[in-house]
């Protein structure tokens, strides 16, 4: 575990005062992304508010919250980011704060929501295992969200080359299993 | 351009097909709850294989799972901005008289929790103190009034056998007593 972590989880305050002139701008950066295109202007001040509530759900109740953090899965800094964001999400939920949609942002189209009858259908007569978690995922990012093969990548950390592959492998998946059962 | 209305193609068909999967599928998956933990471990690329299928399939089935993780991929990998100074000052001060070791706190700030568990501790001693300091004195009291009772007892029925007179009939072997 980082040294300073393990001070500031002894009490040391002179490592929590460390832990936050080291972690204040990850925090404060998240934060403020988050809050951007989601509220109006004067989120300086809400961003600020905001990331000190951070710290206060860290610190507080013996530090309970930061010492759920585990180094060995990933840096304290990217989850500090998970928890910043979150922190954030629930402020605006709480404030009801007037949400502005950029003419940029990206649209989510979500087709199970544009038909009403699609989540009540049964799914008892889809085996298991015809697509990986993977499979879907890929096929969702390219149908749904309408995404390249690069964006996916990205995003998943693959080559566009396994991107593709994986959206072959997938199509063809679904191609025999529907045949088969067209045919029965 | 043929090879390119049969990708055309294909794609369309792709397409079909996930939609109708997509119907049948329903939503398994959705709501599913992952903690901060597996989501960085994710991110950062050292979740196990188990961990990113669950991940995964999460994402695939829940819109706004999928897109915290699109979010979080940009702010992780952005610049971190530097804070306002009041915000170092006051994140610093929730500190401010011993962090660690406080009660659970339901108000904003922790800097007096420290004085007041001491507090606590010290009326809690002393109570103790003076609940012991009061039972030994009302012990010794009663303690010596007791051997006093005894003495004084001890020593009129001293005084009853020795004198004879004061003894009474009976001690020179008459009746009971009676009167």
């Amino acid at each position: 575990m980082d040294e300073l972590l393990a001070k500031c989880l002894e009490g040391d305050e002179q490592a929590w005062d460390a832990f936050v002139d080291r972690y204040a701008p990850v925090i404060f950066s998240a934060v403020l992304r988050t809050l951007r295109g989601r509220s109006t202007p004067g989120e300086g001040q809400t961003a600020e508010d905001i990331a000190q509530d951070v710290f206060l759900r860290l610190i507080k109740d013996d530090l309970r919250l930061l010492r759920t953090y585990d180094p060995a899965r990933a840096s304290l800094a990217t989850w500090l980011t998970i928890v910043a964001r979150s922190t954030a999400i629930d402020a605006l939920r709480r404030k009801r704060l007037p949400q502005v949609a950029l003419d940029d942002a990206p649209v989510l189209r979500d087709t199970r929501q544009s038909d009403a009858t699609s989540s009540s259908r049964p799914t008892e007569d889809l085996p298991r295992g015809v697509l990986t978690a993977r499979q879907e995922l890929v096929l969702s990012l390219t149908f749904d969200r309408e995404m390249e093969a690069a964006e996916i990548a990205k995003l998943l950390r693959i080559s566009p080359q396994t991107v593709r592959s994986t959206r072959h492998k997938a199509i063809e998946r679904l191609r025999r299993h529907f045949a088969a059962k067209d045919s029965s | 351009m043929s090879e390119q209305r049969h990708q055309d193609e294909q794609q369309h068909q792709g397409e079909r097909l996930w939609r109708r999967y997509r119907e049948r599928a329903g939503d398994a998956g959705r709501g599913q709850r992952l903690d901060a933990n597996a989501l960085a471990a994710y991110l950062a690329g050292t979740a196990g294989k188990d961990l990113a299928e669950r991940v995964e399939a999460a994402m695939a089935s829940d819109p706004s799972l999928l897109e915290e993780v699109i979010e979080l991929r940009a702010l992780a990998g952005a610049e971190p901005v530097a804070p306002p100074e009041a915000l170092l000052a006051r994140a610093k001060a929730l500190a401010a008289g011993g962090v660690t070791r406080t009660w659970p706190t339901h108000s904003g700030s922790l800097v007096l929790h420290g004085f007041w568990r001491r507090a606590r501790w010290a009326a809690a001693a002393a109570a103790i103190v003076l609940a012991c300091a009061s039972g030994y004195g009302l012990g010794r009291e009663t303690f010596n009034d007791e051997l006093r009772a005894e003495a004084a007892e001890t020593a009129v029925l001293t005084e009853l056998v020795s004198d004879p007179d004061l003894a009474g009939p009976q001690a020179n072997g008459g009746n009971g007593g009676e009167s």
